[in-house]
């Protein structure tokens, strides 16, 4: 019952929200501090559980508590948290109403838990739908946009493909072990693994690599990231995926961890491939957002070579980049949001010309952001990337890693861009004022990415002493 | 004697037609049918497991699957007729509006 407390206090916010919105009671403050409430509540139970011990199985084996799901609940909620500041102006302007936008992106929160926290693939699935299908009405939350309703169908069909192809796969891991149970799996699979394993096993991967959006599978995410309202692509690119990452781990080191032979061929591919196509297309890229998509695709690449890795660094690596994403990208999207005006304003790479004059506190925010997401010494990304490059290395995957570092200087050159119209092009006419929550958001993410640049031991020296995974 | 490998081939062929179905129509109704037909070759799936091995958590997640796909159905038809009113058509090709 405790595990799941904090996802109960957001379920219940959530539902207080749409109960609102059924009394008519619609005012925009109420619902962004009810929802701001309930995450704050969710945090703080979370926060104050403490298990016995890491990795106990509750509720007959379907969910657990290790240190992974008990990290990365606080990456979805901060994510949550900064995506609600960042969309006060945004929704307000659109007069699309805070209610159930709010609604909605706690219950998808909750799915997020449940994807993060399952130790099962029925717990596992219903999770991820919880949060898909929440998303896919998000994606098209900007109504009378059309932009937004095509980024909505787009998502809608992919995300419910990719979904079928990953139950399939399920279905056949149950044949091929008789458990749904992802730590009874490892413990049942057939040595040597059998076809109808490694098809389901191959179909899971796929599945997977659909929800992170890594080559070949990434089709979908420059026109979703491009067309969703700019707080949700936002969203997007940390929290479902940081709660698919946690699912990936899980699935492919606990379940799948005694065939990681056969495995790490596949994901190395797609590791390889994600990197460098990701961060290849992100220079030819004009406008802000699908360049900050497809530097996403990339950032997936990076993840998927600490799950790679298979030992305590990889690990350790994909939750501490995830942490460093969740500031630096949402603190990027939050900028293109400050300089956002009427007809798509403020996301082309032309818009950010002169910003240093007419903003300096937001130019040097926006440039921590990118230095953060390069990977320079300094910042939080630098640490992510470093414990990633080094488990990989220890990992005995040299060449993805010395690709990876490459790639890295590769989004130096398109993030460079920026930053030159940023500081040594003329100036622009100026941008509207913006309201309180939107400069929150950013102050927020600089302080976090500077932070836990120069002092990750907060933060590593938890990650590290603990087996990170319940087993 | 039908054993649970009739039951893979009959749901192999029925996700392949659903898959298949999703790549080369362009109705986005269809497409919805698609998804549910790779759904159900699923829940055939599970059940013809649930049965080999005995175990009855196959067909409960069957039961999950059904009630999933009903709520995927309502969304998708939501976001279909909205892009109806928006564009007056439901032809993927026709919605495209951004590059790429």
């Amino acid at each position: 019952m405790t595990v799941i407390l904090p996802a109960i206090l957001l379920a219940a916010a959530g539902l207080l929200l749409l109960l609102l919105r059924l009394v008519n009671l619609k005012r925009d403050g109420v619902a962004l501090g009810v929802a701001l409430g309930g995450l704050a509540a969710a945090a703080l139970a979370l926060a104050l559980i403490r298990p016995p011990a890491w990795g106990l199985p509750y509720f007959d084996g379907t969910v657990t508590l290790d240190p992974a799901g008990f990290f990365l609940q606080f990456v979805v909620f901060g994510a949550t948290a900064l995506v609600l500041l960042l969309s006060w102006d945004y929704i307000r302007e659109g007069g699309w109403g805070m209610t159930e936008y709010a609604a909605l992106l706690l219950l998808a929160t909750v799915g997020m838990v449940f994807l993060i926290i399952s130790t099962d693939f029925l717990s596992l699935y219903v999770g991820l739908e919880t949060m898909a299908l929440a998303s896919y009405v998000l994606a098209g939350y900007a109504r009378g946009e059309g932009r937004s309703f095509e980024a909505a169908m787009k998502y809608f069909v992919l995300g419910a493909f990719s979904s079928a192809v990953l139950l399939y796969g399920i279905s056949l891991i149950y044949g091929a072990t008789g458990t749904l149970n992802l730590i009874e799996t490892a413990r049942l699979l057939p040595t040597p693994p059998g076809k109808l394993y490694l098809a389901g096993m191959v179909m899971v991967a796929c599945g997977m690599l659909f929800k992170v959006a890594a080559v070949p599978f990434h089709l979908w995410t420059p026109d979703v990231y491009q067309g969703a309202p700019t707080p949700i692509t936002a969203f997007f690119s940390i929290g479902p995926k940081a709660a698919a990452f946690a699912a990936f781990l899980r699935i492919f080191s606990t379940a799948f961890g005694t065939t990681a032979r056969e495995w790490s061929i596949l994901l190395g591919l797609a590791c390889v491939l994600t990197m460098v196509a990701g961060n290849l297309m992100a220079i030819v890229q004009d406008n802000v957002k699908r360049m900050l998509a497809y530097s996403s695709i990339g950032s997936a690449g990076f993840v998927l070579l600490g799950l790679l890795a298979q030992n305590t660094w990889g690990a350790t690596g994909v939750l501490y980049y995830l942490f460093a994403y969740l500031f630096a990208i949402t603190g990027a999207f939050s900028v293109v949001l400050f300089l956002k005006t009427k007809e798509y304003g403020g996301e082309r790479v032309d818009d950010f010309r002169g910003l240093s004059r007419r903003h300096p506190w937001i130019a040097f925010a926006m440039l921590v952001f990118l230095l953060s997401l390069i990977g320079v010494p300094g910042t939080a990304g630098f640490v992510g990337k470093f414990f990633l490059f080094g488990g990989a290395i220890q990992g005995g995957f040299i060449l993805p890693a010395v690709i990876g570092i490459l790639m890295s200087a590769v989004s130096a050159w398109y993030f460079f861009r920026l930053v030159v119209n940023m500081y040594i092009a003329p100036e622009e006419p100026e941008t509207e004022r913006r309201g309180w929550p939107v400069v929150l958001a950013v102050g927020v993410c600089v302080a976090g990415t500077i932070l836990f640049g120069l002092w990750p031991m907060a933060v590593t020296r938890f990650l590290l002493e603990t087996p990170l995974l319940a087993r | 004697m039908i054993t649970a490998t009739h039951y893979l081939v009959l749901s192999a062929c029925l996700f392949g037609i659903g898959a298949v179905g999703v790549m080369v129509r362009k109705n986005l109704i269809t497409l919805l049918l698609s998804i549910e037909l790779m759904l159900n070759a699923v829940n055939l799936n599970l059940i013809a497991f649930s049965h080999q091995w005995g175990d009855m958590l196959g067909q409960v997640f069957a039961i999950f699957v059904m009630a999933v796909a009903a709520g995927e159905a309502a969304i998708g038809l939501g976001i279909i007729t909205a892009i109806y009113r928006n564009r007056g058509t439901v032809e993927a090709d026709q919605v495209r509006g951004m590059e790429g």
